[in-house]
């Protein structure tokens, strides 16, 4: 074996192991958002860098084959979204409003606020696909002139929070409709909201996996008009 | 075994697909978005495929946040940037990612509540 092949072997290995226990960690805390797998995994890795003196380069490097299967995962989508069919025809209008509704608010709002707060440009662009599943996020990132490594971290840290203050925000603006619940959390917090939403129920997570497919198919196409209109 | 396989075998296929779609024919649309809608509309047009995917593809569902954990350990490069701005990007999610949660949830509710095309406006 090349030194490159043994170091990607075992780099993907340690992510393995270090995903195994985030994962068995977010079970034994009865699946709280906080102990998200993502989380977790990436301080264990982060301080497994830190002991060994590996940058963060080296180890994205090492670990490319990973990220190669995220494009199939997000095709994968289709699944879901085939079986929540029947729903979708039943349910067109609502869906369709509601998930233009959250990707016009989360697009628009993130790209004026960040405006408003006189944040950089760079972090500006990279706000733009904040509630869209990562591989698309770093796309749209890229294709606006925004950072992919900027656009993962918000991506991150909206699923958590989304993840969070769900059920306790639907019940304040009493939506009670688990259509309603799965479709904002799909569109809103992408795949952490849709495995918050797998939490609350079954139709909420068929509703959570249609809005995350429909995100991924709009946002592309609304956030470049946004970031055209707000920012010059 | 060979059923996780050919699920697995039917993801990358279309998303290769999408790749080239989005690439050569100028879809706005990044490639595996374009392999996600072809993959839905093949499954549409022929059912028995998405019975043959479902092993494969359940099983890159399931585990998708392992194959996030590269790009967050990449994230990490952009927090010296948070330093500077870190209080400000947070509270500029934190508002963002509620109106779209309950904003997303009200538009749908109100939508459902009322009567499709045609039939008078009903109680709600």
């Amino acid at each position: 074996m090349t030194e490159a092949v043994l170091r990607s072997v075992v780099t993907i290995g340690v992510t393995l192991v270090a995903y195994l226990v985030a994962t068995r960690l977010h079970e034994r805390a009865r699946k709280h958002p906080t102990t998200n797998v993502v989380l977790v995994a990436v301080v264990i890795v982060w301080a497994l860098l830190r002991a060994t003196h590996t940058t963060y380069a080296d180890y994205a490097a090492a670990a490319r084959p990973l990220a190669f299967l995220l494009g199939p995962a997000t095709v994968a989508l289709a699944l879901p979204l085939h079986a929540s069919l029947g729903e979708l025809r039943a349910a067109t209008r609502p869906v369709a409003a509601g998930v233009l509704s959250a990707v016009l608010l989360a697009t628009t709002s993130a790209v004026a606020l960040a405006r408003a707060f006189g944040l950089s440009r760079e972090t500006v662009l990279s706000m733009a696909p904040k509630t869209v599943t990562t591989p698309i996020a770093m796309a749209i990132a890229e294709r606006v002139g925004g950072s992919p490594a900027l656009a993962t971290l918000f991506v991150m840290v909206t699923g958590i929070f989304g993840a969070l203050v769900v059920p306790t925000l639907f019940d304040l603006v009493r939506v009670r409709d688990p259509r309603a619940r799965g479709i904002a959390l799909g569109v809103g917090a992408h795949g952490v909201g849709t495995a918050r939403a797998l939490q609350l129920g079954g139709v909420e997570a068929a509703f959570a996996a249609l809005g995350m497919g429909l995100s991924g198919v709009l946002t592309p196409v609304i956030a470049p008009l946004v970031v055209e209109l707000l920012v010059r | 075994m060979v059923g996780v396989l050919r699920g697995l075998v039917v993801c990358v296929a279309f998303d290769v697909l999408g790749e080239l779609a989005s690439r050569y024919l100028r879809v706005p649309l990044p490639g595996p978005v374009v392999g996600m809608l072809l993959l839905f509309a093949a499954f549409t047009l022929w059912p028995r495929l998405a019975d043959a995917s479902r092993a494969g593809a359940t099983l890159l569902l399931r585990h998708m946040s392992l194959l996030f954990v590269p790009a967050a350990v990449s994230a990490l490069t952009a927090l010296s940037l948070l330093a500077l701005e870190g209080a400000r990007i947070l509270l500029v999610l934190a508002i963002s990612t509620t109106l779209a949660l309950a904003g997303g949830a009200l538009a749908f509710a109100f939508a459902a509540r009322r009567p499709q095309s045609g039939a008078p406006p009903g109680d709600a």
